[in-house]
């Protein structure tokens, strides 16, 4: 068997998505994955169970890596994959990830009468953050600088319950690859959801 | 026991060609199983009647992993397929897959061209499966472009290996994977090939059935779009004839028959013009150009003078670009000039942004000729031209015999680097296959880029840049005209 030669993007999201081939609490409703034919964002009717498309990306539209939901928590997480932590603090780029967030957050709740997306508009839309590390975690002072920079870029957007940031850290360590997750709350009354959101997550 | 490497550019492509693989396995008696190696390297079990026969292991992103197998590295500097199977014991590459969601308009299908010629020139069964319908931009329902199949079927004759171009979807279901026959017969050749290969035998046996009646739907397909693409083409009753498709299935077993050597001289090969239709060449004149260039205008004349022929008296012209980013392109060009070694006679930059024409809300054109395929008679015919509009070339390019057929490229692109990327290489090396590279009577291939400096191609250290596209242009054409008439021979590494 071959060896990791660099952790990437496309590996630390995959390894975050097999996940959710076991645990069915949450769903992939759309990953962004190199190539291939995943440009829709899918999910089954909450009430038939038939599986169809909620959206179409355009050719060049900017789009996130991962978007999840939770049935039972009401919740959706719009997710945006880097190999680093580090190049998800790029100025640019933290803003560039945060609108298309804040885009999708729009686009969803407007589905109330998609076949397959009617009972999820109203759901909340939590910004989450996946990075890879190698060897070493990233510490939590690094963790946090991350999460207030996005909330910054979120907090007066009413389309996004900005009261959460979600974290994933894929590490590679010794061979392996190990999933966390983790969140802030920005509100204490927020705290309850957070940890429910990483009890069912992991 | 055996084992296969699916390397693949993403790990859902990988995964979905072995889950592929495996459904298409369930009628053969097989069973397969699948779980994560290390916890997230998907792996498959397959077995029958209870013994395990074979090993699939999917490694997503190609160049994430270590050691990368030197076949796959050198593969995939000729253009990255999606999937690519290979058999680590043997040290082999079973097949190779392009595999595309995006929508089959402008040159979206020509841009994956080149993977289609590293395999076949790496004599590796390849496969590329792409929408036949997809809904454009403005809403409407395009169909594909006829090149990469024409390119694919004449890839097979010149080097005796599959390749193959399969749609999926249909008018109703436009971009849908499951619709149509493709699907259903890449998987049923994937899952032959990898059954030969547990089974010991040749991996393209009892093959020849199986790849004839898809190279009959791209025959099909080929009749009954060419109208809408292009004015006119050679063979048209061959392709019509099951015959044909036979007869091309048995050359990518390399199994032909002097017959079939016969018929591959005859199939899809662009005539000289005492071979096109006489009503085709009457109606064929020079067109006035978009933005003026000396050498297009004379290749404009050309066609009038019957010197060459194109491929269509509709032909489209790009997309005119903002007028900050033609100003920033132009300013990139002029500084990648600088860099210049001192030429002789001297080559002067003169390219200014007052040279193209601006729309009516303001954009800017970089259009020169609408065409960007001549087909010309005779080498001395084009050359005469290329010495006109750049007299600095007089009695330079001296590498091509006078009489023969030359098939010239034209890419106005503008924005530096684009040259050597896509669509261009894709493009450059589906059409120098499809007008006759490799025919018996071959054509000489010239790429005309009157937008680009040379410096990119060839630096002031004398070293050809080492990429995807050079390594291309290497090998596919004769000469390369710039910007300015500086002409670059690659293969001979030389700059006139």
């Amino acid at each position: 068997m071959r060896n990791i030669n660099r952790l990437n993007e496309e590996i630390a999201r995959w390894a975050f998505e097999i996940i959710y081939k076991t645990n069915t609490l949450w769903r992939i409703a759309f990953t962004n994955p190199t190539a291939g034919p995943w440009k829709t964002i899918k999910s089954p009717s909450k009430i038939t169970g038939q599986e169809g498309e909620v959206y179409r990306f355009i050719l060049e539209e900017d789009r996130p890596d991962i978007i999840m939901y939770n049935d039972e928590l009401e919740t959706v997480i719009i997710i945006e994959a880097k190999d680093s932590l580090e190049k998800l603090l790029e100025r640019e780029q933290a803003r560039k990830s945060a609108a298309v967030v804040v885009k999708l957050a729009n686009i969803l709740g407007s589905k109330g009468s998609n076949t397959f997306w009617r009972g999820r508009e109203n759901y909340k839309v939590v910004l989450g953050l996946l990075w890879g590390s190698t060897d070493y975690p990233e510490s939590q002072a690094e963790k946090n600088r991350l999460y207030n920079h996005y909330h910054n870029l979120v907090k007066d957007e009413d389309v996004v319950f900005s009261s959460i940031i979600v974290g994933v850290e894929t590490l590679y360590s010794s061979g392996e690859l190990h999933c966390t997750a983790f969140y802030k709350s920005y509100n204490e009354s927020s705290s309850s959801l957070g940890n429910q959101i990483i009890k069912t997550l992991m | 026991m055996k084992e296969v490497e699916i390397w693949a550019d993403s790990f859902h492509e990988g995964v979905w060609c072995c889950d592929n693989i495996c459904n298409s396995f369930s009628n053969n008696g097989y069973k397969c199983s699948s779980d994560f190696l290390n916890g997230f390297i998907p792996h498959y079990n397959i077995t029958k009647n209870g013994v395990k026969v074979l090993e699939l292991i999917v490694y997503g992103s190609y160049k994430s992993w270590n050691p990368m197998p030197l076949k796959i590295k050198e593969l995939i500097s000729w253009g990255k397929p999606d999937i690519v199977a290979y058999d680590a014991i043997e040290d082999k590459i079973l097949f190779a897959v392009e595999e595309t969601a995006a929508t089959p308009t402008g040159n979206q299908a020509m841009q994956r061209c080149e993977r289609q010629y590293g395999s076949a020139r790496h004599r590796i069964p390849y496969w590329y499966f792409v929408s036949e319908y997809g809904e454009h931009v403005d809403g409407g329902v395009r169909r594909d472009n006829i090149w990469p199949s024409i390119a694919a079927i004449k890839l097979t004759l010149i080097k005796k290996t599959p390749c193959l171009v399969l749609h999926y979807s249909d008018i109703d279901n436009v971009e849908d994977y499951n619709s149509g026959n493709g699907l259903g017969l890449l998987f049923s050749s994937l899952s032959r090939i990898i059954d030969n290969y547990i089974c010991g035998k040749s991996i393209l046996d009892q093959s020849e059935e199986l790849l004839a009646k898809q190279y009959k739907e791209m025959l099909q397909f080929i009749s009954s779009q060419w109208q809408n693409v292009i004015d006119f083409i050679p063979s048209e009753g061959l392709l019509r004839q099951d015959e044909t498709a036979k007869a091309i299935a048995r050359f990518a077993l390399e199994k032909e028959t002097p017959k079939d050597e016969q018929l591959k001289a005859k199939v899809l090969v662009w005539p000289l013009t005492t071979g096109v239709p006489s009503h085709v060449l009457r109606q064929q004149r020079g067109r006035d150009l978009i933005k003026y260039d000396a050498l297009a205008a004379l290749l404009e004349r050309d066609i009038s003078l019957n010197k060459c022929y194109i491929l269509s008296n509709n032909a489209g012209s790009g997309k005119p670009t903002t007028r900050g980013k033609i100003a920033g392109w132009i300013n990139e060009q002029a500084a990648l000039f600088a860099t210049s070694a001192q030429l002789k006679p001297p080559a002067v930059f003169t390219m200014k942004i007052e040279d193209f024409p601006e729309t009516d809300n303001g954009n800017i054109h970089v259009t020169t000729s609408k065409n960007i395929v001549y087909l010309y008679d005779r080498w001395s015919d084009l050359k005469e031209a290329i010495e006109k509009a750049y007299p600095r070339l007089r009695n330079k390019l001296n590498n091509i015999p006078d009489e023969k057929p030359v098939f010239l490229y034209v890419s106005n692109s503008l924005k530096p680097g684009r040259l050597f990327g896509d669509p261009f290489t894709g493009q450059l090396s589906a059409y120098s296959t499809c007008f006759g590279k490799f025919d018996t009577r071959d054509r000489a291939v010239i790429a005309y880029f009157p937008h680009q400096v040379y410096t990119q191609a060839f630096g002031r250290n004398g070293q050809i840049a080492r990429n995807k596209g050079t390594t291309l242009y290497t090998e596919l054409t004769d000469y390369l005209i710039f910007n300015a008439g500086v002409a670059v021979s690659l293969k001979n590494e030389e700059v006139f």
